[in-house]
C-alpha cells in the first residue's frame, strides 16, 4: 500500500524551469534585505539567473527529444526555442523596466520575481504535452500578470486593466477547464496523445465528447492569444497596465499561448477535418478587427495591443498552414514569427516607456512628438521596428510575413493569404501613424516629457534593433538554425 | 562637281547659326552696334548665299545625267542601329529637293539680305539671324533627308524657328500669343503626319521579307516608294488611302489649309522678313513637297486625292473672300497666300503635282517680292500696317511700288494670250488646267478635281480684285490719306504686332530719303541709340513724308521682280519643268496626264477674263482712293466685309472651343475625375476603413460583461460549428 | 417500485438542482451576502456530489477549503465593505443578461443533446474501490503528478505575493 515509485526524472529537462523559479525565489528574498527603493541587486539577480537559464537551454537543443516527470515535462525543439525566446523576453524586460518604475513612482521590487514566475509559467506551459500543466502554467502565467497590471496603484486605469484581465481571464480559464474536462472524459487522459486515440475509436459520442471539449479549450487559448472574438480585453488591459507589463505580456505571454495552441492544435490534426475551417474564419476575424480597429485609435498602447491582436491573427493563419500540411510545412515558420514579433514589439514598448516622468506619463500619440529629438536612437529604434511590424524588407517582420505567405500559399489556404495581406496593407496606416507622431509631428504647446535614457533601455533598445536586423537580414541562416521542424 | 558638296549645302546655315549663336553677341557688342551689325549681317547672307552657289553646282551636274538617273543618295554617317532598322543620316539629291534648295538658299539669301536692312535697329540683331539660319538649315534638312526620320525632323525644326521668329518680339504679349498658336495648331498637324508615317512604317515592317538587299533602311525613300512598297500599299486600299489622308492632315497643318490655317495671319506678327520666308516662300510649301515627295501613296487612293482637291478649293475661296475685308496689308498677302496655297493643293489632288511645284516656285517669287514690298512700305510708313492711311505712295517710292506693282501682275495671273505671261499666268494655267483635264480626283465617278479646278476660276478673279485693292490703296489714287486720318482712328493700329521693342525713331523732322549706306540709315541708327528701350510707337501724322528704303532692302525687290516677269515664262517652255520633275512627265502609276481639258482655249479665254475682269473691277472702284464702305468708320462697312475681317467668325469659334472646350476639358479631369473620382476612390477607401474602425472600437463598451458576453457567444459559435463540422464530416464520409 | 430512473439518478438529479439553483441565485440576487451564501451552499452540494461519487477526499476538502475558508473570506469582506441596505446596486434593464441566458442555454443544449442520453446509459463503475481515499489520492499525488502538484505551490507563492502587492500601504 505504501508503495510508492517516484516517476522518473530526467534532471535536465526540468532545469531551466527550476532555474528560473530559484531566481524568482532568490530576488524575492534579496528584497527583504536590499536598501530602501533601490532595485539594482534584484536586478542583478534576475537577469543573471535568467541568463544562466538560457544557457542550459541552448544546451539542450542538441538533446534528444522525449518526455519526463510522468509525462508532463516535454522537451522538444520547439519547446525549447519558445522557452528561450520566453527567458529572453523577460531578460529585455527586465532591462528597461527598473528605470520605468522608478520614472512612475512605482518601485516595487516584487515586479522582477513576479515577472520571473510569468515567464516560468510560460516555460511549463510550452514543454509539455499534458493539458494539466498547460492549465496550471497559464495560471501562474496569468496570475502573475493580473497582479502586475495592477502594480500602478495610484492609476484607476491600472487597477481597472488588472480587474478586467482577472474576471475575464478566470472566464477563459473556466472554459478552458471545462473544455479539459471533456476531453479528459473522452479519452480518460489528460495527456494529448490521447486525444487522437480516442478519435480514433471512431464512436460518436466520443467524438462529440471530443470536440466539446475541444471548442471550450479554443475559447480558453483563444482568449489568453487574443483571438477574435475572444479579444476584447486586449486594447483595455494593455492600455491601463504599466507599460513594462504591457510590454512583457506582448510578448510573453503571446508566445506561450500561442504554444500552448499549437501543442494542441498539432497534436489534434487528425481532427482537422472537424476545426479547421472554425479557425479559418476565426483567424480571418482576428486579422480584420485587430487591424481595423486600430485605425481610429489615439493611444499607443492602445493601437498596439490591437497590433498584437491581428498578429495572433498571422500566427494563427500560420498554425493552420502547418497543420492542413504537415509534411509540406513545418512549424519553423510560426517560431521564427514568435521570435521577430517579440523583438519588434518588445523594442516599440522599450521606446515607449521613455515617456514616463516624475510619476506621470503620456501614452498619447502626440505624447511622442519630437520623440526624434529628445533621443535620436529611440526614435530610430522605434521606426525599425515599427518598419518591421509593417513589414518592410531587411527586418524579422518582413521576413515572417513573408514565410506566412509562403506556407499559406503552399498549403492552398489562398483567402487567409489574401486576408493577410490586405490587412497588412490597412496595418500601415496606424503603424506609420505612430512613426509619424514621433518623428513628423511637431510638438504641440506643453511639450511632451521624457526621461533620458538609462543603460538598462539602451541595451534593450539596441537588442532588439540588432535582433529585427539579424532576423531580417540572415531570415534563412536564422530559420535553418530554428531548424525542421515538422511535426 | 562632286555630289559631295551637298554637305557644303547643309553645312554652311548650320555652320551660320553657331556663328551667329555663339559670337553675334561678343561681336556686336564689341565693335559697336554699327560696323558689328554690318559684320555679322555679312556672316549670316554668306552662308545662304554659299550654299546657293553649291546647290546650283550641284543641280547642274544633276541635269547632266540622264532622266531616269538622277537620284544620288550621299550618306554622312550611320546614326541609327537598333536591331533591324538602320536609319543612316543621308540625303536624297533629286530633281525635286534640289528645286527646293534652290528656292530655299535662293530666296533665302535675298531675304537675308533685305532683313539685314530691316532689322538694322534691332537690338536682339544677331539673335534673329542665329534663328533665320537655323531655319534655313532645318527647311534643307526637310527636303534633302532621304528618310522618314530625317524628313520629321526637318518638319519640327522649321515649326519650331516658325515658333521662335513669329514670337521674335517676344516681351508683347500678343506676339508670343500668335506663336504658341502657330506652334499648337502646327502640333495638330503633326500629329495626322506622324500617324501616317507611323503607318507607312507599320506597313512595311509589316513584310519586311519581301524587301531585299535594303541593308535595314527600311525608312528610307528608296525603299518606302519602291514598286515592292508599291504593291503592299496598292493591296490594302483602305490603309492607303488612311495614310494619304493623314499625311495630308500633316500637309493641312504646315501650309495652313482650312481648317487649319488659322495660325498664318496671327503669324503675320513676327518680322516682316520672316513672313516672307517662311510665311510665304519655303515653310509653308512643306506641305506640297510632302505631296510630292509620297506621291505614289495620293496615286494609289482617288479618294484621298479628291479630298486633297475639295479642301485645296474650298481653302482657296475661303481665304480670297477673307482677304476683301482686311485692312493690314501683310494680313492681306497672308490670306492670299492661304489662297495660293490651296491652288497648289489643289494640283496636286488632281494628280498634276509637278503643277503644285510649279507653282510653288512661282509663288515663292512674287509672294517674297510682295511681302518684301510690303515691309518696305511699313518700314516708309513709320510701322503703320493699315491701307487705308496709305495712298498714292507710288509718288515716293518709286523701287517699291514698281516691283510691287509687278508682283501684283504676277499674282493676278495677267498674260498676253499664251504668248508671254508673268509668273502667276502659267503656274495657274498648268494647275486649271491639268484639273480640268484630268478625272483622276473622282469618287464614285464624280469628278471633283473639275469642280475644285472651277472654283479655281472664280478665285483667280477674286484674287486678282483683291490684289488690286490692296494695290490701288497703296500706290495709287491720288489722295495720301495719312495726311487725312480722323482723329479717333488714331488710337487703332494694325490689329496685331504692335513692334513695342522695336525701337524705331523717326523725328518731324526728315531729310529726305537717305540711302547712305548698303545696309541701313546711319542716321536712324543713330536716333534708335537714344531711345533703345524706349517703347514708342511714331504717330502717323500729316507732316510725315514717306522715303525710300535702303539698297540692301530694294535690290532683292528688283532681282524677285526679275524673277515673277521672266520666270515662269522660262520654266514652261517645252514643259521644261515638268519633265525635270517628273521624267518624260510619267507618274509612277498614273502614266501620263492631261495638260489641259480639250476646250483648252476657252479656259485661257476664262482665265485672261478673270485677270483682267479683277483688274478692270478693282479699278472701277478704287481709282479715287478709299471708299467710304472701307473707311476708318467701321459702322459705315456692309455686313459682309465685316464678316470677311473676322475670318467668318471661324477663327474665333476655332479659339473659343480649342481655349474654352480645353480649359474646360482640364477643369473636368481636375475638379471631377481627380478630385472626386480618384482622389474619391483612395479617400473613400480611407474612410470607409476608418468606419469600420469605428464600428469596430465601438463594440469595446468597457463593460467587461459585454466582453464575457461576446466571448460566450464565440464559444457557443465555435461549439456549434465544430459539431456542424463533425457532422459534415461524418456525413461525409459515411 | 418501478421508476425509470434509478435512485443513483434521483439522487444526483436533487442534488445538482440544488446546487445549480443556488448557482443561479448567486448571479441573480442583488445582495451580496446572499449572494454569498447562495454559493456557500452551492460549494455544499456539491460536496455532496462528491461524495456520492465515493470522493470523499475531495469532498472533505470541498468543504474545508472552499466553504470554510474561501467562502468566509468572501464574507469577511463583503461584510468589511458594508453593502447592503440603501446601497444595493439596483440596474438598468438591460437585453446582456436575457441574451447570455439564452446563449447559455443554447450552449447547454447542443451539448446535452449529443451527450445526455449515452451518459445515462452508463451503468458501470470504473473506477476501483479506494478511488476516493486520501491514500490513493497521496499516492497519485505525490508519484504521476508531482510536477503540476509543486508548481500549484508556486501559483499559491505567486497568489500570496500578489495580493500583499496589490494592498500593501503605499510605499
Amino acid at each position: 500500500m505504501y508503495d510508492i515509485r517516484p516517476p522518473s526524472v530526467d534532471w535536465s529537462m526540468v532545469t531551466p524551469v527550476v532555474l528560473v523559479f530559484l531566481t524568482g525565489l532568490a530576488g524575492l528574498l534579496i528584497e527583504m534585505f536590499r536598501p530602501k527603493q533601490n532595485n539594482n541587486s534584484i536586478v542583478l539577480t534576475s537577469l543573471g539567473g535568467l541568463a544562466a537559464s538560457f544557457f542550459v537551454l541552448y544546451g539542450q537543443l542538441s538533446a534528444e527529444a522525449g518526455e519526463t516527470l510522468a509525462g508532463m515535462v516535454l522537451r522538444d525543439r520547439f519547446g525549447i526555442l519558445l522557452q528561450m525566446a520566453l527567458v529572453g523576453v523577460c531578460f529585455i524586460s527586465i532591462l528597461f523596466s527598473e528605470g520605468y518604475l522608478r520614472e512612475k513612482r512605482i518601485p516595487f521590487g516584487e515586479f522582477y520575481p513576479l515577472a520571473i514566475w510569468s515567464t516560468m509559467g510560460g516555460m511549463l506551459m510550452v514543454a509539455s504535452n499534458s493539458l494539466l500543466m498547460i492549465f496550471i502554467g497559464l495560471e501562474v502565467l496569468s496570475i502573475s500578470l493580473y497582479v502586475l497590471a495592477g502594480l500602478s496603484r495610484a492609476e484607476q486605469k491600472s487597477e481597472e486593466s488588472a480587474l478586467k484581465y482577472l474576471l475575464l481571464g478566470s472566464f477563459a480559464s473556466a472554459f478552458l477547464l471545462y473544455g479539459i474536462a471533456f476531453v479528459y472524459g473522452a479519452s480518460g487522459s489528460v495527456h494529448l496523445s490521447g486525444v487522437v486515440k480516442a478519435w480514433a475509436t471512431n464512436h460518436a459520442n466520443t467524438q462529440h465528447m471530443l470536440l466539446f471539449g475541444m471548442g471550450m479549450m479554443l475559447v480558453g487559448f483563444g482568449f489568453k492569444s487574443a483571438l477574435a472574438p475572444f479579444h476584447q480585453w486586449t486594447p483595455d488591459v494593455y492600455q491601463g497596465a504599466p507599460t513594462n507589463v504591457t510590454g512583457f505580456m506582448a510578448a510573453g505571454s503571446k508566445i506561450a499561448a500561442i504554444g500552448a495552441l499549437f501543442r494542441v492544435l498539432s497534436e489534434s490534426v487528425e481532427l482537422s477535418q472537424a476545426w479547421l475551417p472554425a479557425l479559418f474564419w476565426v483567424a480571418i476575424l482576428t486579422m480584420v478587427v485587430g487591424n481595423f480597429a486600430a485605425l481610429v485609435q489615439k493611444d499607443v498602447k492602445r493601437i498596439l495591443g490591437y497590433s498584437s491582436i491581428s498578429n495572433a491573427g498571422y500566427i494563427l493563419a500560420a498554425i493552420l498552414a502547418h497543420v492542413k500540411a504537415p509534411d509540406k510545412i513545418g512549424a519553423n515558420t510560426i517560431v521564427f514569427y514568435l521570435f521577430s514579433y517579440a523583438v519588434m514589439t518588445l523594442g516599440v514598448f522599450a521606446v515607449i516607456s521613455m515617456n514616463a516622468k516624475d510619476g506621470r506619463e503620456g501614452t498619447r500619440l502626440s505624447d511622442l512628438n519630437g520623440l526624434w529629438k529628445r533621443s535620436p536612437l529611440a526614435g530610430g529604434v522605434l521606426i525599425v521596428c515599427l518598419a518591421s511590424l509593417i513589414g518592410i524588407p531587411l527586418t524579422g517582420g518582413f521576413f515572417g510575413k513573408f514565410m506566412i505567405f509562403q506556407d499559406l500559399l503552399t498549403a492552398d489556404m489562398t483567402p487567409l493569404a489574401i486576408v493577410l495581406a490586405v490587412t497588412s496593407v490597412v496595418s500601415v496606416y496606424y503603424y506609420l501613424g505612430i512613426a509619424h507622431a514621433a518623428w513628423v509631428a511637431e510638438e504641440g504647446a506643453t511639450p511632451a516629457e521624457s526621461a533620458p535614457m538609462n543603460a538598462g533601455l539602451q541595451v534593450a533598445c539596441v537588442t532588439c534593433l540588432v535582433g529585427v536586423f539579424v532576423m531580417g537580414i540572415f531570415g534563412q541562416p536564422v530559420l535553418n538554425m530554428i531548424g525542421g521542424i515538422v511535426r | 562637281m562632286d555630289f559631295k558638296l551637298i554637305w557644303l549645302v547643309l553645312g554652311l546655315p548650320v555652320l551660320g547659326f553657331l556663328i551667329q549663336a555663339f559670337f553675334g553677341g561678343r561681336v556686336i557688342s564689341r565693335m559697336g552696334a554699327a560696323s558689328g551689325r554690318k559684320v555679322m549681317g555679312w556672316l549670316a547672307v554668306l552662308p545662304i548665299a554659299g550654299a546657293f552657289g553649291a546647290a546650283v553646282g550641284i543641280t547642274m551636274e544633276l541635269a547632266k545625267r540622264a532622266a531616269e538617273d538622277r537620284a544620288v543618295v550621299e550618306t554622312l554617317f550611320s546614326w541609327i542601329r537598333i536591331a533591324s532598322i538602320n536609319v543612316p543620316f543621308e540625303v536624297r539629291i533629286d530633281p525635286l529637293s534640289m528645286t527646293m534648295v534652290l528656292i530655299i538658299t535662293g530666296i533665302g539669301a535675298l531675304i537675308h539680305l533685305y532683313a539685314t536692312g530691316y532689322m538694322a535697329e534691332e537690338k536682339d540683331y544677331s539673335r534673329f539671324f542665329t534663328y533665320m539660319n537655323l531655319f534655313v538649315a532645318f527647311m534643307l534638312v526637310l527636303v534633302l533627308g532621304n528618310n522618314l526620320v530625317l524628313l520629321f525632323i526637318g518638319w519640327e525644326g522649321v515649326g519650331l524657328c516658325s515658333y521662335l521668329l513669329i514670337g521674335f518680339w517676344y516681351k508683347d504679349l500678343a506676339n508670343s500669343r500668335a506663336a504658341n498658336k502657330a506652334f499648337i495648331v502646327n502640333r495638330i498637324g503633326d500629329w495626322g503626319m506622324t500617324l501616317g508615317m507611323f503607318m507607312i512604317v507599320a506597313m512595311i515592317a509589316g513584310n519586311l521579307g519581301q524587301f531585299q538587299g535594303v541593308e535595314g533602311r527600311y525608312l528610307s525613300y528608296d525603299v518606302v516608294f519602291s514598286s515592292t512598297a508599291i504593291e503592299i500599299f496598292r493591296s490594302n486600299p483602305g490603309i492607303t488611302t488612311a495614310i494619304a489622308l493623314l499625311l495630308f492632315v500633316g500637309a493641312m497643318g504646315k501650309s495652313a489649309q482650312f481648317p487649319l490655317y488659322i495660325w498664318l495671319p496671327d503669324a503675320m506678327a513676327g518680322p516682316t522678313p520672316v513672313s516672307a520666308l517662311i510665311h510665304a516662300a519655303t515653310m509653308v510649301t512643306s506641305g506640297v513637297v510632302l505631296l510630292n515627295r509620297c506621291n505614289v501613296i495620293f496615286q494609289l487612293s482617288p479618294v484621298a486625292s479628291s479630298v486633297v482637291c475639295v479642301i485645296g478649293a474650298f481653302t482657296a475661296l475661303f481665304a480670297a473672300l477673307i482677304a476683301f475685308g482686311q485692312t493690314d496689308i501683310k494680313k492681306v498677302l497672308a490670306y492670299s497666300t492661304v489662297s495660293q496655297l490651296g491652288y497648289m493643293f489643289i494640283a496636286c489632288g488632281a494628280g498634276a503635282y509637278w503643277a503644285g511645284l510649279f507653282h510653288v516656285t512661282t509663288h515663292a517669287f512674287f509672294k517674297a517680292l510682295l511681302f518684301l514690298g510690303s515691309g518696305a512700305v511699313i518700314h516708309a510708313m513709320a510701322h503703320n500696317q493699315d491701307m487705308r492711311n496709305y495712298g498714292n505712295l507710288l509718288k515716293y517710292l518709286k523701287i517699291t511700288g514698281w516691283t510691287m506693282v509687278i508682283g501684283w501682275l504676277a499674282i493676278s495671273g495677267v498674260a498676253v494670250w499664251t504668248f508671254f505671261g508673268f509668273a502667276g499666268f502659267y503656274s495657274k494655267e498648268s494647275i486649271l488646267g491639268a484639273a480640268f483635264g484630268n478625272n483622276f480626283a473622282s469618287i464614285n465617278g464624280v469628278n471633283y478635281g473639275f469642280y475644285s479646278a472651277a472654283v479655281g476660276l472664280l478665285v483667280a478673279l477674286l484674287t486678282s480684285l483683291y490684289m488690286t485693292r490692296m494695290t490701288m490703296l497703296t500706290f495709287f489714287g491720288n489722295e495720301e490719306r495719312w495726311k487725312l486720318i480722323p482723329a479717333h482712328s488714331h488710337a487703332e493700329h494694325s490689329d496685331h504686332a504692335h513692334h513695342a521693342s522695336h525701337a524705331h525713331e523717326h523725328e518731324h523732322d526728315h531729310h529726305g530719303p537717305d540711302v547712305e549706306s548698303f545696309f541701313f540709315n546711319e542716321e536712324e541708327l543713330a536716333l534708335a541709340h537714344a531711345h533703345e528701350d524706349h517703347e514708342h510707337h511714331h504717330e502717323l501724322d500729316e507732316n510725315h513724308v514717306p522715303h525710300e528704303v535702303p539698297t540692301s532692302m530694294w535690290m532683292p525687290l528688283v532681282i524677285l521682280a526679275a524673277l515673277s516677269v521672266l520666270g515662269g515664262f522660262v520654266l514652261a517652255q517645252n514643259n521644261v519643268f515638268e519633265y525635270w520633275l517628273y521624267p518624260k512627265g510619267e507618274l509612277t502609276i498614273l502614266g501620263e496626264l492631261e495638260h489641259h481639258p480639250h476646250w483648252h482655249e476657252l479656259l485661257v479665254g476664262l482665265s485672261t477674263v478673270a485677270a483682267y475682269g479683277g483688274i478692270l473691277i478693282g479699278y472701277l472702284i478704287y481709282r479715287k482712293g478709299l471708299p467710304k464702305s472701307e473707311g476708318w468708320d467701321l459702322s459705315a462697312w456692309n455686313p459682309f466685309r465685316r464678316a470677311a475681317g473676322n475670318q467668318f467668325g471661324y477663327d474665333k469659334s476655332m479659339v473659343d472651343i480649342g481655349v474654352d472646350g480645353g480649359g474646360a476639358l482640364a477643369n473636368f479631369s481636375w475638379k471631377v475625375l481627380d478630385a472626386k473620382g480618384v482622389d474619391g476612390v483612395v479617400n473613400g477607401l480611407g474612410g470607409i476603413s476608418a468606419g469600420i474602425g469605428r464600428a469596430f472600437g465601438a463594440v469595446q463598451s468597457g463593460f467587461v460583461r459585454s466582453y464575457a458576453l461576446l466571448m460566450m457567444l464565440g464559444g457557443a459559435g465555435l461549439v456549434g460549428y465544430l459539431v456542424y463540422l463533425l457532422t459534415v464530416a461524418q456525413g461525409g464520409a459515411r | 417500485m418501478n421508476l425509470p430512473v434509478t435512485g443513483e439518478q434521483l439522487t444526483f438529479m436533487a442534488l445538482a438542482g440544488i446546487a445549480a439553483l443556488m448557482a443561479v441565485g448567486v448571479v441573480v440576487l442583488n445582495n451580496p451576502v446572499r449572494s454569498a451564501m447562495c454559493l456557500v451552499v452551492n460549494f455544499f452540494f456539491l460536496a455532496f456530489i462528491y461524495f456520492t461519487l465515493n470522493a470523499q477526499l475531495l469532498g472533505i476538502s470541498q468543504i474545508l477549503v472552499y466553504t470554510g475558508a474561501i467562502m468566509v473570506l468572501f464574507l469577511f469582506v463583503v461584510m468589511l465593505l458594508n453593502l447592503g441596505g440603501k446601497q444595493i446596486f439596483k440596474e438598468r434593464r438591460d437585453f446582456k443578461p436575457i441574451l447570455g441566458m439564452v446563449v447559455g442555454v443554447s450552449l447547454f443544449g447542443m451539448i446535452s443533446s449529443q451527450l445526455i442520453l449515452p451518459m445515462l446509459k452508463v451503468d458501470q463503475i470504473r473506477a476501483d474501490n479506494a478511488y476516493g481515499a486520501p491514500q490513493s489520492i497521496g499516492k497519485t499525488l505525490f508519484t504521476n503528478y508531482v510536477w503540476p502538484f509543486e508548481i500549484a505551490s508556486v501559483l499559491l507563492l505567486v497568489g500570496i505575493v500578489g495580493s500583499i502587492l496589490l494592498a500593501k500601504r503605499r510605499v
